[in-house]
């Protein structure tokens, strides 16, 4: 990796929607590269061209039939209580930004 | 030694005289009331009357599991209990559904009663990195039960329950299960539903039992397993009943059985722990156990590739927690999403949760996908090709659970390294997808050590098998610590 | 003609509108005409330990559609996260498809055929993929810029889609209008979109101008809209050129008020998606018989069914174009030949009267009550002089929207054409009589007749026939027929 492992750990905090505070970023990126060396173990051995194993159980996948459920006064009443709600609506934070 | 009852037996003690039903919990919510303070096993407890009045209006149903008491670990969503993860981010979250499992399980006549305390998300191996703090090991409260399930091991180990559920993806059943001398079986990827299991690693996460012998375990596999057609992953196994099976076992079942042992897997381990479990397989071996030593050097790179698809697949199955629908939440007005959003995932996530998203992210991202991720999931095949071919004619790899005993609270988490070891003996099971029990195999100063076998995918009936003519054989099965 | 520096590619998304429930749950896929936040399940709020059901019907589709447009359809099927955050995600991350390894989309290559003034063009399709809709975003305040929150309807989230990816072969606004146009028609036939529903379709155009980065302008939602937001960036990208001004790799949106496209947040770092298979959804092996079924149950193509109404019913190519281009208006079209068998007056009325009336009203097909069968009782009607082509535009409406019979309207309204020749001839004589100027205009301007024929028109209350009068009131001006 050329990227210093301070630059990926920016970047990634960004893909990862975390943020930290500068005090704290060093202590994580220490802790954080033992895990990262354990994984970079990976780098001594070579595969070749095997077919990484992405299911246990390959060929089972199945589809649904497309039939429609009845409307659910369960959730209904579970999204009133449980989120946000104005008229309806779930409330979220805001998507413009002022420049 | 000190013993206990397990779930077989309080079935049959129902089945002939149902007082017993209310009676069992009473003594099960004493005991919560004398211990749950100190080994705080269970996050949320139900009131004892609504428990009762649970079981009064289930008179009707005729489930096996009519008047048992389950202890739930707290990923696993129910519908009249919050389900925490043991995360701030979800403290305060009720799902609108059960768990396939859970409702499995209330069909048969179950009744949760509880939610136990998990490793954050279930990340950790000893409970330390829980948001509502640490559980104590029933054998010495001075040392973690282990992780990610130690609630539900505390639970079912200071006898504050019958039989509990724990989900496992690199150890997180059969570790505790190690450290607090009970049984803890992970199934084979795909026979038991993750619908309602929240997602740690999709490709490794299974939930499965945790009891006092393995009788119990078979018992609530013939309940919780089966094709679910809510999870596209799970499979028909086609077995009609595990008890039937099961409880047919005795040790004359291990007669020329023969098992393998990997080198690999036995190096590195306490020396202490290397003597118990040797003096274990003796006694198998005197009832007529075949243990053949194999290599497979592969097995040292199975914790980089473990951690490799669980922080990866980790980071993709945590951002859903974004503060809107559900679960902690911020004043939101005039701050921009993605200012928003992580705050509340900086608040709500404890480190170690942190650590394996960041982990996870950069290693799906697309330059170093092929590196990392992808090169894990070849070794992945690797690993269950060469296993499977060493299984030909044997029936189980035979191996320790964990390298060492129960650690002191706060040992393992202040070196970060033996955090992530203490799971180089159970990953494999993850990886290839194969079903993995750990079994009470002894004790070294005065702590449990536990034995696991495990076997490549399907081959749950040959595991469940030789752990319970194993346990038959060793006497070594309800323990109780107090 | 087309300018050749200008290169567009299209990504269409198309919601399965027929489709019973939505992508992965069996929640109504009918959000339209419910409550905000009602078509909702733990599966499509992506609550926490939910896993996707992929809908058979949405797979069957776009199979379908991929044999439309001589793609090459996968063996396997498989599911890809994409992974972003916003607000109208719930999961974090967008169940699609993507090529990862052996693993693609549902479908690679094919084209479709456009035809503009002058010139046909091959435009080369690069992929077909399902996907699933986010939720809807709201603003309180209705400008975005003034709302301190959004609001969030989920009735949409988990909603079908099916996207197809052009290569970027087409080279101007019209030419990217024509090919969306004909993708719908497509969708149309196949049963898959009615692409009149709101939101049913949206268009993302990547723009580049030769020599410049590729510009992407997302969420085009209609086709003036696409129109409009292409001719804009072209523009604009030949202006920065011209002035020596480099264009950055981008994605704008574009602003149907201000007229513009509008570059979006430029970000830090570049776009990463983090494409992984969807552990939860296994491979779904697409076998041959399946295929084979599929492919026997495909409707008529548009294109097939254009060629065969000018042979069958000799229409010329303009008028068999606009009855495929909706299949309801093509079915509906051969039903009333099957009642009145003169199909190039039913084109004529269908095209000409019936189409401008519905589109006025909005162009939906559940507008319409009248059947076949009453069409074709109006054109009989018609040609049995019983009333005049006047009179058949002035019922037409109540036709087509009550459903109401043709000769029941006429009877009620006493609507017959007079035709009793004597009775025309007298109120002729009346009115010529009692215009004296207009007749000596008639005399100057032949044309000025129309004004007297107004006038009988009047007296008869329209029911007379306009050219039997016409007629009529030239012999007796001596005028000649």
């Amino acid at each position: 990796m050329s990227e210093s492992l301070r630059d990926l750990v920016k970047r990634s905090i960004y893909l990862s929607m975390i943020n930290f505070d500068e005090k704290d970023l060093e202590n994580f990126i220490i802790e954080l590269s033992h895990l990262m060396d354990l994984i970079k173990k990976l780098d001594e051995i070579d595969l070749g061209e095997i077919e990484p194993l992405f299911f246990i159980w390959e060929d089972q996948g199945s589809l649904r039939e497309d039939e429609s459920l009845e409307r659910s006064e369960e959730m209904i009443r579970w999204l009133e209580k449980n989120s946000l709600v104005e008229n309806r609506l779930v409330k979220g934070p805001k998507t413009v930004e002022e420049k | 030694m000190k013993k206990t009852k397990g779930l077989y037996e309080v079935t049959r003690i129902f089945e002939n005289n149902p007082a017993e039903i209310e009676e069992e919990v009473h003594r099960i919510y004493e005991r919560i009331e004398r211990y749950n303070k100190t080994y705080f096993a269970y996050i949320t407890l139900k009131p004892i009357t609504i428990v009762l009045k649970e079981i009064r209006s289930s008179q009707k149903i005729k489930g096996s599991l009519r008047g048992v008491l389950v202890a739930v670990k707290d990923n696993i969503s129910t519908k009249d209990l919050r389900t925490t993860c043991a995360s701030k981010i979800l403290e305060n979250y009720t799902p609108p559904y059960d768990a396939t499992i859970i409702k499995r399980i209330r069909e048969a006549g179950g009744i949760i009663i509880g939610k136990t305390n998990l490793d954050e998300f279930a990340m950790g191996s000893t409970t330390e990195t829980s948001y509502f703090g640490v559980s104590r090991n029933p054998w010495n409260p001075d040392h973690v039960p282990g992780g990610s399930s130690g609630g539900s091991a505390v639970a079912v180990s200071a006898y504050m329950t019958h039989i509990a559920l724990g989900t496992d993806t690199g150890g997180s059943i059969r570790n505790p299960a190690s450290y607090t001398g009970i049984v803890g079986y992970k199934p084979t990827y795909g026979f038991v539903s993750r619908f309602g299991i929240i997602a740690y690693a999709s490709s490794l996460d299974q939930a499965g039992p945790m009891g006092r012998n393995t009788l119990d375990i078979a018992i609530m596999m013939d309940i919780i397993s089966g094709k679910d057609p809510f999870d596209g992953t799970t499979i028909d196994h086609g077995i009609k009943s595990f008890i039937e099976v099961i409880e047919k076992i005795d040790p004359t079942h291990l007669k020329n059985k023969k098992t393998i042992m990997i080198n690999e897997m036995w190096s590195g381990i306490d020396r202490d722990v290397a003597t118990t479990l040797s003096n274990y397989l003796n006694k198998l071996s005197s009832e007529g156990l075949i243990i053949e030593e194999r290599s497979l050097p592969e097995v040292f790179y199975a914790l980089s590739a473990y951690y490799a698809i669980a922080t990866a697949e980790a980071s993709s199955n945590l951002a859903r927690y974004q503060g809107i629908l559900y679960g902690l939440r911020k004043d939101l007005e005039n701050k921009h999403w993605s200012e928003y959003m992580s705050a509340i995932r900086s608040e709500g996530f404890g480190k170690e949760v942190k650590k394996r998203i960041i982990i996870g992210s950069h290693l799906l991202s697309a330059a170093y996908y092929e590196q990392y991720y992808i090169k894990a999931l070849k070794l992945r095949r690797i690993l269950r090709d060469k296993i499977k071919e060493l299984l030909r004619e044997a029936v189980a790899i035979v191996s320790p659970t964990t390298p060492f005993t129960a650690p002191r609270i706060g040992e393992a988490i202040k070196e970060p390294y033996k955090l992530y070891v203490a799971d180089l003996e159970t990953v494999i099971a993850n990886l290839i997808g194969g079903p993995a029990i750990s079994i009470p195999a002894g004790f070294i100063n005065g702590l449990p050590i536990g034995i696991q076998f495990f076997s490549y995918q399907g081959k749950d009936l040959d595991i469940l098998s030789i752990a319970r003519a194993s346990e038959l054989a060793t006497g070594l099965y309800n323990l109780a610590p107090f | 003609m087309s300018t050749s520096d200008v290169i567009i590619g299209l990504e269409i998304h198309l919601q399965v509108t027929t489709s019973k429930t939505k992508m992965f749950c069996s929640c109504s896929s009918d959000y339209r005409n419910s409550p905000p936040n009602t078509n909702i399940c733990p599966i499509c709020l992506g609550l926490p330990g939910t896993l996707p059901r992929p809908n058979k019907y949405v797979v069957d589709k776009a199979i379908q559609l991929a044999f439309a447009l001589g793609s090459e359809i996968s063996e396997d099927l498989v599911f890809a996260r994409k992974h972003y955050f916003y607000p109208d995600l719930p999961k974090g991350y967008q169940i699609s498809q993507y090529t990862i390894g052996r693993y693609t989309a549902l479908a690679r290559g094919g084209s479709l055929e456009i035809s503009l003034k002058g010139y046909r063009k091959n435009i080369r399709i690069r992929r077909i993929n399902i996907e699933e809709d986010p939720a809807k975003i709201i603003y309180p305040e209705k400008d975005p810029w003034k709302s301190p929150y959004v609001l969030i309807d989920y009735n949409r989230s988990g909603i079908p889609l099916i996207e197809v990816a052009t290569e970027p072969d087409l080279e101007s606004a019209e030419e990217a209008v024509v090919f969306v146009e004909k993708l719908l028609e497509l969708a149309d036939h196949l049963n898959i979109t009615d692409p009149t529903l709101e939101g049913a379709f949206r268009v993302d155009a990547n723009i580049s101008v030769r020599g410049g980065e590729r510009v992407e302008i997302k969420n085009i939602g209609s086709l003036k809209d696409l129109n409009k937001a292409i001719s804009f960036e072209i523009i604009r990208q030949k202006r920065l050129r011209e002035i020596g001004e480099r264009i950055t790799r981008e994605t704008r949106h574009w602003d149907p008020v201000r007229g513009a496209t509008i570059s979006a947040r430029h970000k830090e770092f570049e776009e990463e998606y983090k494409y992984m298979p969807d552990p939860d959804i296994p491979p779904i092996k697409i076998s041959r018989e399946y295929l084979e079924k599929l492919r026997i149950s495909l409707p008529e193509l548009p294109w097939i069914m254009k060629k065969r109404f000018i042979e069958k019913y000799s229409l010329t190519d303009y008028e068999a174009g606009v009855l495929v281009s909706r299949k309801w208006l093509a079915k509906y079209f051969e039903e009333t030949v099957s009642f009145y068998n003169k199909p190039d007056k039913v084109a004529d009325l269908l095209i000409n009267d019936f189409l401008g009336i519905i589109n006025e009203a909005g162009g939906r097909l559940d507008l319409v009550k009248a059947k076949p069968k009453q069409i074709a009782e109006l054109l009989e009607l018609l040609d049995k002089k019983v009333i005049s082509i006047k009179i058949l535009k002035e019922i037409l409406p109540r036709v087509i929207f009550n459903g109401e019979d043709p000769r029941k309207i006429i009877n009620e309204m006493n609507f017959t054409v007079i035709s009793e020749d004597t009775f025309l001839e007298e109120i002729a004589e009346k009115v010529i009589r009692d215009n004296p100027k207009a007749v000596e205009d008639v005399k100057k301007n032949p044309k000025a007749i129309n004004f007297l024929v107004g006038q009988v028109m009047k007296l008869t209350k329209g029911r007379a026939d306009p050219d039997k009068i016409n007629r009529i009131i030239r012999r007796k001006l001596g005028l000649g027929e």
